[in-house]
């Protein structure tokens, strides 16, 4: 195996690239297959049907091909995915999918990104390939092509790759926590952690089986993965796009002493100010500023 | 009736194998070697770098392959080698672990893409999901790393393994 030249080595970390199902068997955890459902689902999951979960419209019960109901997922992956989903709401507490929850919530968002924005260069890269007005993210476009390209220039250098993704899906955290839906960021920022787990294990062989993984060929090799990670942002950025496009807001989530919440928006004058019931859910606010912003 | 035109390879030990000429036209060394050669009624092409053992088994791959091609192993691969395979290669690759390396060497100098995906997507089956320390074991890997090295690798992968 020693004698085994680079470029076989290389041949056959090819084979490890990961996805997301590999992710999620790997993924050393008690829940490998509420995760794997929930990835597939999320893989699946059209705008409207995203939309329509986001804004607690939908009991995520449908008959389409992105419904957790499907024949397909296990009763027990269901409820655990309606926990997931509903676990922001106090009156459906539940200690599991609180637990659940606790497991991958225990990233200080505020001071990893702080720490990876300290790199003016950075920043920039970072800007260019993840910023975007909502038509650019259209999956077909020449645009998406092009940051896809972006993003593969950016793999030459590792480890700007995995700075790169981890500041794109600790901006998907920032963006759910903003909405109230922080879990699924955080869910997101936890497992792609294990691509680079991967090239750890791999490196860590010998000196040779390190210089193989430190090729750059294992890291373009992963455009199936690229893609599909680019679509789910490319997905969750919609939906908040779409529901508060008119906005462009700043939301304050906290009550004052009176239950009033308020709703910035650069367009207006002031705040907005309105009164829920103490007992009123996050994920009913939600609902409740989807539907003001539409009004 | 014509007979099938033949060519005759010598391993590195000094044994001949006499193949099908379409066979191992699998081989794009020998693909190449053929059409540079003269038009022999038998060529004879020495394959320097590759025992008896595993040449038979190259030999035996192309055999079958020539008449019913190989399938395209996705990548990545998902689960274990032998539920992407077919039964015929899951038989073929009930190999110990050096033939399989020696096949992997044969398949890279003969060029045959199809055995050297299969031979390489077994290693990459091997070690799915294994430790460093697992791999090393499995392959006989000697550690050359200074105790220094390896902390300094894991100290900046550590931040993948905190996050």
């Amino acid at each position: 195996m020693e004698n085994l030249p680079n470029e076989i080595l290389i041949h056959i970390f090819s084979f490890h690239q990961f996805d997301f199902i590999d992710l999620n068997q790997s993924a050393p955890s008690p829940h490998n297959q509420t995760i794997s459902t929930l990835f597939q689902f999320l893989m699946n999951l059209t705008d409207d049907k995203a939309l329509d979960i986001y804004k607690g419209e939908n009991n995520v019960t449908s008959d389409t091909n992105t419904s957790i109901d499907q024949e397909q997922f296990p009763d027990s992956d269901r409820k655990s995915l309606h926990k997931l989903f509903n676990y922001y709401d106090p009156s459906s507490y539940d200690k599991e999918a609180y637990l659940l929850y606790q497991r991958y919530s225990n990233v200080d968002v505020g001071s990893i990104r702080e720490e990876w924005f300290e790199n003016e260069n950075r920043q920039n890269n970072i800007e260019i390939l993840f910023s975007s007005s909502e038509s650019k993210w259209s999956n077909n476009s020449e645009s998406y092509n092009d940051r896809l390209n972006l993003l593969h220039e950016c793999v030459r250098d590792k480890k700007k790759f995995l700075q790169s993704f981890n500041i794109a899906f600790m901006n998907l955290l920032i963006v759910h926590q903003t909405f109230g839906i922080g879990f699924l960021g955080q869910f997101l920022v936890k497992y792609i952690h294990h691509y680079p787990l991967v090239y750890c294990n791999l490196s860590l062989v010998s000196r040779q089986w390190k210089e193989a993984a430190d090729n750059q060929s294992l890291w373009e090799v992963s455009t199936g993965m690229l893609q599909q990670l680019l679509r789910l942002r490319s997905d969750l950025e919609f939906i908040r796009k779409k529901l508060f496009s008119r906005m462009d807001s700043q939301l304050d989530m906290s009550a004052d002493e009176n239950n009033y919440y308020s709703l910035k928006t650069p367009h207006d004058s002031g705040l907005k100010r309105f009164q829920v019931d103490e007992n009123c859910s996050i994920r009913q606010r939600f609902i409740i500023l989807s539907r003001y912003n539409t009004l | 009736m014509s007979e099938t035109k033949q060519v005759e390879l010598t391993s590195k030990d000094k044994v001949s194998f006499k193949v099908d000429r379409d066979v191992i036209l699998m081989s794009g060394l020998v693909k190449d070697m053929l059409e540079e050669g003269d038009e022999d009624e038998t060529p004879i092409i020495p394959i320097p770098n590759v025992d008896s053992k595993p040449l038979q088994k190259v030999i035996e791959y192309c055999q079958y392959h020539h008449k019913e091609p190989a399938q395209e192993i996705e990548k990545p691969l998902k689960g274990k080698i032998e539920d992407v395979i077919c039964d015929w290669d899951k038989k073929f690759l009930e190999i110990d672990q050096s033939l399989l390396i020696e096949l992997i060497m044969a398949a890279n100098y003969l060029n045959i893409k199809d055995l050297l995906d299969l031979t390489c997507a077994k290693v990459a089956s091997m070690i799915k999901g294994k430790s460093p320390e697992q791999i090393r074991e499995m392959f006989g890997i000697e550690n050359d790393f200074t105790p220094e090295e390896e902390a300094k690798i894991r100290e900046e992968n550590k931040w993948c393994e905190e996050a």
